[in-house]
């Protein structure tokens, strides 16, 4: 535990100067406001300009499945990925409840991800309620995705609405086709008197022994023994008198995947790269217009040369190593591997990058395992080229 | 709660506020950035905040969410260049921010969630969508990883 006791003792209280920083953002609130919302009011008009020219019939001038994938640079310009917009595909559902209107508005679903939209507006005039939502996602009766939302949100009473939506890796990759798509809202009110409480806070069973409904942070918390098998935590909520359940929601879409994986292995410089104790490997390179994953395989003859490489390597990461620009293409989130396999006499250890919800696709990307801190490679040779074509 | 009053509830936070922007972000400049960018959507979406007593845990879950842009922005424009120039953090033991950096992203934000921040597994998991068992394991190997480079700082 000592390494944990230095982590927590590292902190130490703000500087003086860091306070006079949040003074003086206090102070200049509304103009710090004004900034924000401006950027806001061009990405819906740079949205609709291209939907025209693209011919896109896109309901932009409402919140949408776009807002999701787009990024504010620091300063202050707006980048999405214009390749997209075909496959927008327009929902316009809206279904009305006796507490709550849901409309689900538009998705986006290509080979690798599926992204919906959607708005909640609590209908009830002095009354919160709480709103649970999850998805599940099928192709060909074979579940290839799921969400939901463990957290709690509500919404105010006299038409308190809620902006949201999702977006879900799709496991495995898929070749086009249709998806059956069915997204559950709940929305509930609570019977018993909330009490909030800090995260942090050691207070939960009592209050919850005292009969009170308890949301630590975002999430109403229930002792784990009231759960039945296969209940969710709505019905949970409701039998437990928790909560009334005022509306239920349950809506069946039917998604195009509009764009297949684009396999360009044979687009690399070289698949294999020899070194003393190892090879390199790049096992595969494959794209939608949301996505870029690649991995990466490093072959040993012996466990020992292995574990030698894993203790060199601690450090390491395979994302991509942008230009000198530093422009960034997405969110990259490379995956160490847990545990390395055998195989054939051979010991394996795999890697893997997946690069979401990209706002422009690169046009050429170098594979180089590196440092994650310092950005140096260890082998000058260990380097993977791989053009990519234009979508 | 008008705008008075907003002020005096986040001069009583900053210190929380920076502990906690600090701990996943690691780096002093980027957490005056996050701090300032949550504070200013904390201010817009306002009345979305039901009840004042509920304010901290409100602020803290948009300054979290907050942090989280920041790394990927971080992702955009970090360099060699620009982490040699990180400013220095005002902490008694910088070979623990120096540890942290190392540390692979989805070991690092586990946790500093779980450790420095308190969150069980069940709660890290809602945070990053992951499955519980994933979180633990996640946990355990960024522990493991800590040990490892502190222990590697102090023999050398």
């Amino acid at each position: 535990m000592k390494e944990i006791d230095r982590l927590k003792r590292a902190f130490v209280p703000a500087s003086a100067e860091f306070h006079r920083h949040i003074a003086a953002t206090l102070d200049n609130m509304e103009e710090l406001t004004m900034r924000k919302t401006s950027p806001r009011i061009s990405v819906v008009a740079v949205v609709l300009i291209i939907a025209l020219i693209a011919g896109v019939a896109l309901a932009a001038a409402h919140f949408g499945v776009l807002d999701f994938i787009t990024y504010r640079d620091p300063d202050g310009s707006v980048k999405f990925n214009e390749i997209l917009i075909p496959h927008v595909q327009p929902i316009g559902k809206i279904l009305e409840g006796e507490a709550a209107n849901v409309t689900l508005h538009d998705a986006i679903c290509d080979g690798a991800s599926m992204s919906l939209a959607w708005t909640i507006n609590n209908k009830l005039p002095d009354e919160e309620v709480y709103v649970y939502w999850s998805l599940a996602i099928w192709k060909d009766d074979i579940s290839v995705g799921y969400g939901d939302m463990t957290p709690t949100e509500f919404l105010l009473p006299g038409g308190g609405s809620r902006e949201g939506g999702i977006t879900t890796r799709l496991t495995p990759f898929l070749e086009g086709g249709t998806l059956d798509v069915s997204v559950t809202f709940v929305i509930l009110a609570p019977e018993r008197e909330v009490v909030q409480v800090d995260a942090l806070s050691t207070d939960t069973d009592q209050l919850l022994a005292e009969g009170k409904m308890v949301m630590k942070w975002d999430s109403i918390q229930l002792p784990y023994e009231n759960y039945l098998d296969n209940e969710s935590k709505t019905d949970a909520l409701v039998r437990l008198g928790y909560m009334r359940q005022l509306d239920a929601f349950v809506i069946p879409l039917t998604l195009d995947v509009t764009s297949g994986v684009t396999d360009i292995l044979d687009r690399a410089d070289k698949t294999e790269v020899l070194s003393e104790d190892h090879r390199m490997v790049l096992s595969s390179i494959e794209y939608t217009p949301t996505t870029l994953r690649y991995t990466v395989d490093f072959v040993f003859e012996e466990e020992a040369l292995m574990i030698a490489f894993i203790e060199e390597r601690r450090s390491m990461a395979i994302m991509p190593i942008y230009d000198e620009s530093g422009f960034w293409y997405g969110l990259a989130e490379s995956f160490n591997p847990d545990a390395p396999y055998e195989t054939d006499g051979t010991w394996v250890l795999r890697y893997e990058c997946v690069i979401t919800d990209i706002f422009q696709m690169p046009e050429e990307i170098d594979i180089i395992p590196h440092n994650a801190r310092t950005k140096q490679a260890y082998d000058a040779d260990e380097r993977f080229h791989i053009s990519i074509p234009k979508q | 709660m008008n705008k008075h009053e907003f002020e005096r509830r986040v001069l009583v936070l900053t210190d929380r506020l920076h502990t906690i922007a600090l701990a996943i972000l690691c780096n002093e400049a980027d957490c005056y950035d996050a701090v300032q960018e949550a504070l200013v959507r904390a201010w817009m979406r306002l009345d979305t905040l039901r009840q004042p007593q509920y304010f901290e845990t409100w602020l803290i879950r948009i300054l979290v969410n907050e942090c989280k842009r920041g790394l990927a922005k971080r992702a955009k424009h970090e360099t060699s260049e620009l982490l040699d120039s990180y400013p220095a953090i005002g902490t008694p033991d910088p070979e623990v921010f120096d540890a942290l950096r190392q540390l692979p992203m989805q070991h690092r934000l586990p946790l500093v969630l779980h450790y420095v921040e308190g969150y069980n597994a069940v709660e890290c998991a809602q945070m990053l969508a992951l499955p519980k068992s994933t979180v633990k394991w996640r946990i355990h190997q960024g522990k493991k990883a800590l040990a490892a480079l502190l222990g590697k700082e102090a023999q050398s």
